[in-house]
Order: structure tokens, then sequence, then C-alpha cells
């Protein structure tokens, strides 16, 4: 009977168990969205209790409503006002709501340097806290708190914390000494330069990547730092976290280039015959050659090999550039890195930055096209390419073009033309198609041609004036060759009456420069337009002006070159003066100024028989109106030389790079690199190894020990680690609380709650107890500097 | 550096913000000033980068998974590309994180506080600091959800509640952490994982992008452009640290320089096809390849690797040559029974008005007439057998034949259990780190996609 009713009660008991159970699962874990409608629901005033509660569930809601107006633009509620509200929570035993409170500071503890000081003491108290998170985030909280006074104790911190076992927690250093940097430069390079050599020697990646950071950041000229470690780093790149690799790479750029020869070309068929590489990309003397390069160099080229499976594109990208800097282009192209570069951008790309990876290979394209010639296929657009991808790719097609693959080219690109609906595409790929046309004659003739049957075919009139852009600058290549495009043009002027003014003033402007060629059917254009040069509109009236202006001037010069005499140009009987005449004569009547300024301009300099300036006026050569894509990189390439390639203005920066600077010869080079000594804290480790420093970890055997051995097992390591000075006081690492406290708080803390979270709190406590014995025994003296700086805070 | 973080929807609202210093400006003031500054760009589809100021840049990010826009706020960087890459990178972490394929609006918002933690680990003092998964979920424990509770197996659940160990029930598919964290064996591998279930998954996932062009004049088929991209996702839920080693039947194919994740980095021989690692635990992307399609010899080869799928049209048909024939050929296979969501869009040249699409007959699936009368699309059943032949009878109403001539077609489709290249997973070995007794369950998928496919 007996043994049944116990039995039911534990049934009930389990059951009961389960209930609230479910009920704390309702109550967060299921249904983010009824938490959100609860989360919203909390008024000011109710959060601003929820944030002073002893509960911690409570304390927990209250951040997650702070961090969700944070997260959102909400102007009613201003969060300010609960400043020391939410900072007071930093000594929260939660990490998450720890981690909280430092977003919040961070945004506002500019604000409010008064009150922000206050949680200082308590973070600074987590700098000691036994789990190595916990600390990382402290010295991450400290330093993110950007108050000028704070500094020093910041700096200090940082100072302990570069010798902590954990290495989060010197990776965190790293971070809080950029910050540092950031505020107070120059006061502090001093304090600063050691501390990052120390975290450069470390053996540990998480903390060389961190070192990294720093040193690209704030000090990106020391490149002597590296001297001691560049052979080792070689090996440790593809250890490093992805961002670090990143700055690493271009790092040891610009430190290969300042202490390390430049590689030795040699040329196959003649081996006496040898140079150093130049920075000129293209200039290389020979047609086949071999490289020789300086053991370190070959080194970290090779190391970079690995990386090139990289995941993150900038790092891909940055290889690249590093082979394009370091090594002849023979190196570059079998290098894998084309292969490499070409796999980002295999598929089509949707505004995000894959167009700048096609900038970066325009570049290369642009200085030896040989590199990506046998990708040639790949820069063919595709449909869902967003506009910046496509201009990228034709310009860099069209560096890539020669007379194997022109034809493919050329009929991919009348596709695009016929095709695609952005104007900046259609215009850049008419550019390219102009610059194919240069490639030989017959090309030119037959692309002008099909520019022309398009102009009269095509029903949209935007991309009319592109067309006569580029027929003009394929005429103006070779105008000899083109009497036959310019009389079907002039068929245009005098059959299509849906050319738009742009693109017919583009045509007339066309003949007054044809003129100084062919000048015999220019005469006749101009008679054509003039009986209906009032209905023209304003663009095509300025251009007949001046093709009328620009006749008499070449007419003039030319009878004057036939005859010899001076002044014997008769300009009354001239047929060509008279259209003028009549053109200028109607111009004086338009209703635009400028073309009736021109005419009288016109006007008084042939009646006053000015025409040597009129010629100098009229009969100027005009540029070609394309430019060649093809990039001198000579001595240093800088942002002008760009500037035809029309590239992101970032990425011209990061492209341009400096010249080769070391002179030396090899061994003097080598000498440098003497690997230098690494510190491993990971050895500090062993060497108090499980029986003291780790001795509370691995007692503990997955939550399964009983609490009651766990405090006999704590309080026997305490006795046996506590160091006692000969005054018989214990040091120990104290925060401001505790030092004006005087109460060992932690002792009524310690037999509370659940049997898991005492377990977690023994093992906090006695892990805290080793660590500041260890501090203690280490350098008593300087825990006492410790406590009183903490005093004076 | 880094000032701060947005995250929008595709029409620009606001969703979650990240401010990395008081002055850094919200959302709603850098948006003002955006418009202010460069007018036009705002609305823009493509943009990814916008100067404001001297030096300050804004960058976007347009997720392809998401309906959501990330935003940066940075100063200038040397290398533009790196806040690009970065937002792609926080993407990426947030479907990972909350395991999802594609996240909600709401999702978001009822984790900004999360998100914000996240935030806040893998950005300090301005820099990008951690972005390894596994150690971000290490500092952010990241929460089961009620599907998640759901789905797993109520089996495991009823053994857990008659084992009384109440406490776990809650714990789910999340790595049981001892209290002692071990130490790490490699950078990317959480410490101390431990499943009651072990299990692993590989996903292969191939996106076809090809270009056809039909020659005017003989009717045969080309290739203009043509890649596979290819993906092999890896989830790993085991317990230890295993070491395990995957091997791919690849057929011939070169897949290349492929992007391995960092965990097969340092093992790498150079065979794509043979790879050892220890994995990081949960979901990550393993390896990304492209095979070139351009590089095949034959013809035969080319269209035996584009998928099941392979389209072609005839024009000028009828009495008055204003009608046109699409063809499909589905290819039968072993492994996929059907080709799923089915869409082949129509489309010619810019059209007068009067001309109108007009479907004569059709075997299969409607057809969808598009605001503008020159794209008409052909929609299938959500699932459509594979080795059928379908066909589409249509006319364009008033148009001469050049313009019917200028149809163009573009295919899109998924389907299971092959890909396109015949690429197969041939083993997947735990060589070692994991106890004998336990035998892990292992998957295997295939998906096949179409980017972006065209027949011109």
């Amino acid at each position: 009977m007996v043994d049944s009713i116990s039995r039911i009660t534990s049934a009930l008991e389990s059951a009961r168990e389960l209930t609230l159970e479910a009920a704390a699962v309702a109550a967060s874990r299921l249904g983010e969205s009824s938490y959100h409608r609860y989360s919203q629901s909390i008024t000011p005033e109710g959060l601003r209790s929820l944030l002073n509660s002893r509960n911690s569930r409570e304390v927990r809601d209250g951040m997650k409503r702070v961090a969700s107006l944070m997260a959102c633009d909400d102007p009613t509620i201003n969060l300010e006002s609960y400043f020391a509200d939410v900072v007071k929570n930093v000594s929260s035993d939660d990490v998450k709501v720890k981690r909280l409170v430092a977003i919040y500071m961070l945004r506002y503890a500019e604000k409010d340097p008064g009150l922000a000081l206050l949680a200082v003491n308590s973070i600074q108290r987590s700098l000691s806290d036994p789990d190595p998170e916990v600390r990382s985030l402290a010295l991450k909280a400290i330093s993110d708190i950007r108050i000028p006074s704070l500094y020093p104790i910041v700096l200090h911190s940082v100072k302990k914390a570069i010798t902590d076992v954990a290495a989060e927690v010197r990776c965190a250093v790293g971070f809080a000494l950029l910050k540092l940097y950031r505020e107070q430069r120059e006061e502090l390079t001093d304090d600063i330069l050691p501390l990052l050599q120390d975290l450069l020697a470390d053996s540990d990646p998480e903390v060389v990547s961190s070192a990294i950071i720093l040193m690209k950041e704030a000090f990106p000229d020391h490149l002597e730092l590296l001297h001691g470690h560049f052979r080792r780093y070689c090996g440790l790149l593809p250890q490093l976290c992805e961002w670090s690799q990143l700055y690493l790479i271009e790092l040891s750029v610009k430190y290969c280039k300042h202490f390390i020869p430049r590689p030795i070309l040699m040329d196959s068929s003649d081996a006496a015959r040898a140079v150093p590489l130049s920075d000129d990309f293209a200039d290389i003397p020979f047609a086949i050659y071999d490289v020789s390069f300086h053991p370190d160099l070959s080194m970290f080229l090779d190391s970079l090999q690995k990386l090139l499976h990289s995941q993150n594109a900038a790092v891909v990208v940055a290889i690249s550039k590093a082979y394009f800097e370091l090594s002849p282009s023979l190196t570059f192209k079998n290098s894998k890195a084309t292969d490499a570069l070409v796999r980002l951008i295999g598929g089509p790309s949707i505004a995000d930055g894959r167009a700048l990876i096609f900038q970066c290979i325009l570049v290369y394209c642009a200085v030896d096209p040989s590199t990506f010639s046998r990708f040639l296929n790949k820069f063919f657009l595709l449909p869902s390419d967003d506009t910046n991808t496509a201009v990228a790719k034709l310009k860099i097609l069209s560096t890539l073009v020669d007379l194997n693959n022109v034809k493919r080219v050329v009929s991919e690109i009348k596709y695009y033309i016929i095709n695609d609906q952005r104007p900046a595409v259609i215009q850049e790929a008419l550019n390219s198609l102009a610059g194919c046309g240069q490639l030989s004659r017959s090309l030119s003739l037959h692309i002008t041609k099909w520019l022309l049957t398009r102009m009269v075919d095509s029903i949209s009139s935007a991309s009319l004036d592109s067309f006569v852009s580029v027929l003009r600058s394929l005429i103006q290549e070779n105008p000899a060759e083109h009497l036959h495009t310019m009389l079907n043009l002039s068929q245009v002027l005098r059959t299509e009456n849906y050319l738009s003014g742009t693109a017919k003033a583009g045509i007339v402007w066309l003949f007054g420069e044809f003129s100084s060629i062919n000048f015999t059917i220019c005469p006749d254009v101009l008679r054509i337009l003039i009986p209906n040069f009032s209905r023209e509109p304003k663009e095509v009236r300025l251009q007949i002006v001046l093709l009328a202006a620009k006749l008499l001037s070449w007419e003039v010069d030319n009878s004057k070159n036939s005859s010899t005499e001076v002044g014997a140009f008769d300009i009354d009987n001239s047929r060509t003066a008279q259209m003028a005449r009549s053109v200028f004569y109607l111009a004086k009547f338009d209703d635009d100024f400028d073309i009736r300024d021109r005419s009288r301009l016109f006007c008084s300099l042939f009646d006053n028989e000015r025409y040597e300036i009129a010629s100098l006026l009229l009969q100027a050569p005009k540029p070609s109106s394309i430019a060649p894509m093809a990039l001198n990189m000579s001595s240093s390439a800088n942002a002008s030389s760009f500037a035809s390639l029309g590239l992101d203005p970032g990425m011209e920066d990061y492209l341009s790079f400096s010249s080769w600077t070391f002179d030396g010869d090899a061994d003097e080079s080598s000498a440098l690199r003497v690997p230098a000594q690494t510190k491993d804290y990971s050895r500090m480790k062993t060497s108090f190894s499980s029986s003291t420093f780790f001795g509370g970890k691995n007692s503990d055997d997955f939550g399964g020990t009983s609490p009651v051995s766990e405090t006999s097992d704590d309080v026997h390591t305490q006795s046996s680690r506590g160091f006692t000075s000969s005054a018989g006081r214990k040091y120990k690492l104290q925060s401001l609380d505790e030092f004006f406290s005087d109460i060992p708080a932690r002792g009524q803390r310690r037999r509370r709650v659940l049997v898991e979270e005492e377990s977690s709190d023994e093992e906090e406590t006695s892990q805290e107890d080793s660590e500041s014995d260890d501090t203690s025994i280490s350098s008593s003296s300087e825990s006492e500097a410790e406590s009183n700086i903490e005093v004076n805070t | 550096m880094f000032l701060s973080f947005y995250i929008t929807d595709l029409k620009n609202a606001l969703v979650f913000q990240h401010l990395l210093s008081y002055d850094s400006p919200t959302f709603m003031s850098l948006w003002t000033k955006l418009q202010a500054m460069a007018p036009e760009s705002p609305n823009d589809d493509s943009w990814f980068k916008v100067s404001i100021g001297r030096s300050l840049q804004v960058y976007r990010f347009k997720s392809k998974a998401n309906k959501l826009i990330y935003w940066c706020l940075a100063t200038h960087q040397s290398n533009p590309l790196e806040p690009a890459v970065f937002l792609e990178g926080f993407d990426n972490t947030l479907l990972q994180y909350f395991d999802k394929d594609q996240l909600t609006i709401s999702k978001m918002v009822n984790n900004q506080d999360r998100i914000a933690l996240l935030l806040n680990c893998m950005v300090d003092a301005n820099e990008p600091a951690v972005t390894d998964f596994n150690h971000l979920r290490d500092m952010v424990p990241s929460r089961e959800d009620l599907s998640k509770v759901i789905n797993s197996t109520a089996s495991s659940l009823s053994n857990r509640i008659s084992q009384r160990n109440t406490s776990q029930v809650l714990n789910i598919g999340d790595p049981a952490k001892g209290p002692a964290a071990k130490e790490k064996l490699v950078p990317w591998r959480s410490a101390g994982v431990k499943y009651s279930n072990n299990e692993l998954y590989v996903d292969v996932v191939e996106t076809v992008h090809v270009i056809l062009r039909k020659n005017e004049k003989t009717g045969e088929l080309t290739s203009v452009r043509g890649v596979l991209d290819g993906v092999v996702d890896f989830r790993s839920h085991l317990s230890g640290n295993p070491v395990i080693a995957l091997n791919l039947r690849l057929r011939g194919h070169d897949l290349g320089m492929p992007a391995l994740h960092q965990c097969c980095l340092d093992s790498y021989q150079g065979r794509p096809d043979q790879l050892r690692f220890v994995p990081p635990d949960g979901k990550f992307q393993l390896m990304h390849y492209s095979i070139d399609l351009d590089s095949l010899q034959s013809k035969s080869k080319l269209f035996s690797n584009i998928g099941l799928v392979s389209p072609d049209y005839r024009t000028e048909l009828g009495d008055l040559g204003d009608e046109f024939e699409v063809n499909l050929n589905i290819a039968g296979s072993q492994h996929a029974k059907v080709v799923d969501d089915l869409v082949i869009t129509l489309s010619f040249g810019p059209l007068p008005s009067e001309c109108k699409i007009k479907v004569l007959r059709s075997t299969h699936g409607h057809f969808e007439n598009c605001a503008s009368n020159n794209i008409g699309k052909w929609v299938f059943d959500k699932e459509t057998p594979t080795g059928t032949l379908p066909v589409l009878r249509g006319c364009l109403e008033n148009a001469t034949r050049e313009q019917v001539r200028a149809l163009q077609l573009s295919v899109s489709y998924t389907n299971r259990g092959e890909l396109p290249s015949g690429i197969k997973v041939d083993s997947v070995d735990i060589l070692s780190g994991l106890s004998k007794n336990i035998k892990p369950f292992k998957g295997v998928k295939y998906i096949a996609k179409t980017g972006d496919f065209h027949l011109r």
C-alpha cells in the first residue's frame, strides 16, 4: 500500500516536473512570434522595472527588448534614458546579457561618460573571470568605451591580458590595442608597438590574426616587424582567419618589395642573358624565359597556391594581385590564380561586388591580354548580369579580341546591341564593336555597314546617338576607305525622318569632318539640308551652320593651293560661298542665341577675309572618341593611367602599386629574416598542467559528479594552492567593490540553487582563485600595482 | 572601418540596424542622405557601392536566397571588395545560424537580439573579427525553435523521458556539451560535440548556366557559353572529432580550382574527388566548383551535360509564316522520375501593339501572357514526368516573319536525384575519431537547378 502510494507520488512528482518544463518551454522556446508580441507590449515603465528586476529571466527579457529597440529605428522611445538601468546589468552572470549590455555601451557610452564609468568596475572584475570567453568579452567591452580618462586603465588591462593563457583573450588584446590606437595615436604608439611585437610573435594563429589586423590598420609602414616572422607566416597563412589572410598577403607583398631582391629573368635560349624584373609588367625582353626567385619570395608565392581554394573572394583577388605584382606575366599566367579568378566569376552576378573582380581582371588584361585570352568565353554576357558587370565584361572582351577570335566576339556583341535594353550596356557594346573594327580594314567596313542598317531599322532612337559616335570613330580611323559609308549616310539624312536631333547633328558633323578627306560630296549634302533649315531641331541647325563654315574654309584653302596667287579666291562666284551665305543669313533670324552668335562670328570672319583664323578654328584635327584599352604600366601605375578603363575609384586605389625598392643582394636580404623567438603561452598552460589550473576542469565529468564531492575537492585544491605572504595575508586580485567592502561576498553565494549551476559556480571560484594565485606568484608587485590603480579610479 | 550595418527588405524598409558608435547614422538619416546625394541610385537595382562624402561609402548587398538587402556604411577601404564579401558572408552566417533555406522578415524581427549579438562577435574594433561559424555559435548559442522540436523523432523524445533525463528533452538535435569543454582539435570545430543521433548529409547542388544559339540556316544548336555551378553542402552531426573521407565520381569532369572550406584546405592534394577533413559541426559549404562546358569537345557531350530538359523551336510555320513550335525533350532518367516547376519563357523582340502571342495547342501545362505583349510563359504542372516530349504550337498574330524569327526561350526547372554533370558521391567514410559502435546515418541528395538557361 505504502509502496503504491509512494509510486503514485513519484509519478505525480515527475509529471509535475514535466509540466513545469513544458510551461517554461511554452514561455520561451515555442513560438518566437508570440514572444515577440509579448516583447513588443512591454511599456517604457515596464521596461525599466524589468531591467531593474532581480529575476534574471526578467532582466533577460528587458535586455532583449532594449536590443530590439536599438535594432529598429523607433524615434518614440529614447533609449539613452535607460542608461543606468541597462548598464547596471553588466555584472549579470548571463554572458548573453553581458554581451547585450556591451552592445548598448558601445553605442551610448560616449554620450554619458559619467554613468559609463560606473560600469567599468564590474567589467574590470570580469577581466579575471575563469571563463576565457568572459575575459575576452570584458576586454572587448572595456576597450569599446570611448572615454579618454579610461585609456590608461585599458592599456594596463591589455598589458596584463597579453600573457593570458587563453588564445581568445590574447586575440581580444589585438583588437583592444587597435581601438586605443585609433583614439590616441601619437601618445600611445610607443606603448603599443612592443605589444604588437609580442602579439606577432605569438604561436597561436588566432592571436597572429588579430595582430595582423592591428598592424594593417595602425602600422602598415612598420614592415620591419615582419622580419623575424616572415618565413613562419608563410606556413601559417592557411590557418589564419580569412580576413587576416587577406591583410597578411597585402602586407607581405609590400614587404617583399622592400626587403627581397627582384626576381631575375633568364633567356631560355641564352643562359647568359639575365635581367631583373622591371616594374613595367609587359616589359620583358625575351620571348621565352626562366625566372629565378629569391628563396623567400618563392616560398611566399608557393604558400599562396593553397589559398587559391579559399572561399573568400577577396583573398583570391589579393593573391592574384600578389602574383601580378611580384612575378613576371608568364608565372602569373601559370599560377592558377587566373583559374581561381575565373571560377569566382562563373555564374551571373546580381548587384553584388562581383563587378569589382571584373574590373580587376580588366586591369590585368589591359596590361597583358595573354593572361586571360584562353577564358574569352567566360566574358560573354549572361542575361541576368547586372549593368556594372556587363559593362566590365564588354571592356574585357575588347581587350582580349584579336584576329583569331574576332568573328565570334563580333557576332556576340551584335547580339547584345540588338537585344539588350540598358543604354549603358549598348553604349559599351558599341564601343567594343568599334574596337573590333580597328583590327582590320574589312572588319571596319563590315561593322560600319552593319551599324548603318541597324540605324535605319532600329525603332528606338535612344541609342542612335551612340551609333553615330561609333560610326564617327570608325570613319575617322580610316576615312579614305569609307566613301561608300558616307554616301549611305547622306542617303539616311535625306530619307529617314525619325532620326533624333542629336543623331542627325552627328551625321552632319561627320560630313564637316569628312570634307577634309573628300570634299566633292559635301557641298551637295549642304545643298540638300538648306531648304529644310528652319524645320530642323536646334542641334542640327547649329551643325549645319558649322558645316557651311567648314566647307567654305576648305574651299578657300583649296583654291589657294591650286592657284598660288594671294587673294585669288573669288567669294562672289563660289557656289559654296553662296550656300554658306544663305545659311548664315537664315541663322541670323534663329530663335537660339548660340546659333545667331556663331553665324555672326563666321560671317565676320569670312567677310573680313580672315581665312587663316577660320581654318585654324574649323580645320583642327579631332581626337578619336574611343580610347584604346591597352594600359601601359610604366614605372609605377598611377590612377591617371587607369582613367581610360573607367574603374571604380576605390578599385583604382587598390590596384595601383608601388615600385620595387630593395637594392641589396640576396644574402643581405636573407640575413634579415632570421626567425625570431615565438611566444608559446600554451607551454605556460602545461607547466601548471592538469594538477593546478585545469584541476577544477578535469575533475568535472560531464556534470555527473555530486555536489558534495565537488565542494570538498574545491576546498582541498584551494588550500593547497593558496599563496600566503609572510604577513599571513592572502594576495588576491580585488576589484573596487571587494576592496571597499572587504567582505568575501562569494561565501554566501556558494551553496544556492540547483545542482548544475552550483557546479559551474564552484568551478568559477576555484579557478578565479588559482588565477589570482598565478599572477601573485609571477609578480606580486604587479598585483599590488593593479589594486592601486583600481583605487585611483 | 565599418561604421554601421543595416538590413532592409526589398522595399528598403528597415528590418535591423546595428550602429557601432553614437555618431553612426540611423538608417532613416542614411536613406535621406542617399537620396539627396545620389537621387537615382536608391531606386536603381544594380548598384552595390555609393560614395557619400569624402571618405564614406555605402555598400549594398542583395541576398540571393533571402528577400533582404544588406547595407553597411564604411570609411574608405583599401580594398573595395572587402565590405561586399563581408556582407555576403554575413548573409550566409545568418542562414546557417538559423538553419533555414530562406529567412523571413518576421524571423529577423523576432531575433533582432541574436543578430546583434552575432554582429557584435563578427566585428571588433570596426574590423571583421570572428567569422568562423562554429566559433560564432559557441559564442552565441543558438536556440532550437518549435519546428525542430516537433521534427525530431518522437521516439527519441519518449526515450529520454523514460530515462527521466528531463533536462535533456530540450536539447534534441543540439550538441549536448559537457560542462568541461575540451580543447579544440581544429579551430573550425566546436570542442566537445556530442550527439545521441549521429548523422551526416551530403547535398550536391548544380546550377546550369548555358546559352545556346540556333543557327538560322541549318537549325543546328550550338553553345555560346556554358557553365555548371556546383556546390557540395555538408551537414554533420557527429560526436567527437571525426575524420571524414569523401570520394566523388567525377565522370571525367575537370573541376578546375574549386573553392574549398577551410577544413580541407590543408589536406588538399589537388584531387577534388578525394577530400579528407575534420568537419565543422553543423551545416557548411564544403566545396564550390564550376565545370566549364565550353571546353567539351563534342556536341553530344555538351547536350548530355546540360540537364534533363533540352529545348528547341521552329518558327515561320503555317500558311502566313507567323506560327512557331516549341519542342522540349525531357530525357528519361532512372534516378529522377519527375522534373519540378518547369517553366518556359518565350520572348520576342519589341513588337508593335497589335501583335499578340496566341497558343494554338499544347500537350502539357498552360500558357500565361505577360503584361508586355512580347513575352509569354508556358507553365507546366508542379511535376512533369521525365521521358516526355511536350510540344507547344502557337502563333504571333499580325507579325512579320522577321518578328517571329526573333523567338527566344529561357528554361527554368529543378529536379532531384540526378545532376546535369552526372557527378555522384561514391562514398563517405569516417576514417577515425568516432567510436566503433556508433553507426552514423548517412544521406546523399542531388539537386539540379537552372540559372541562366537560354536558347536564342
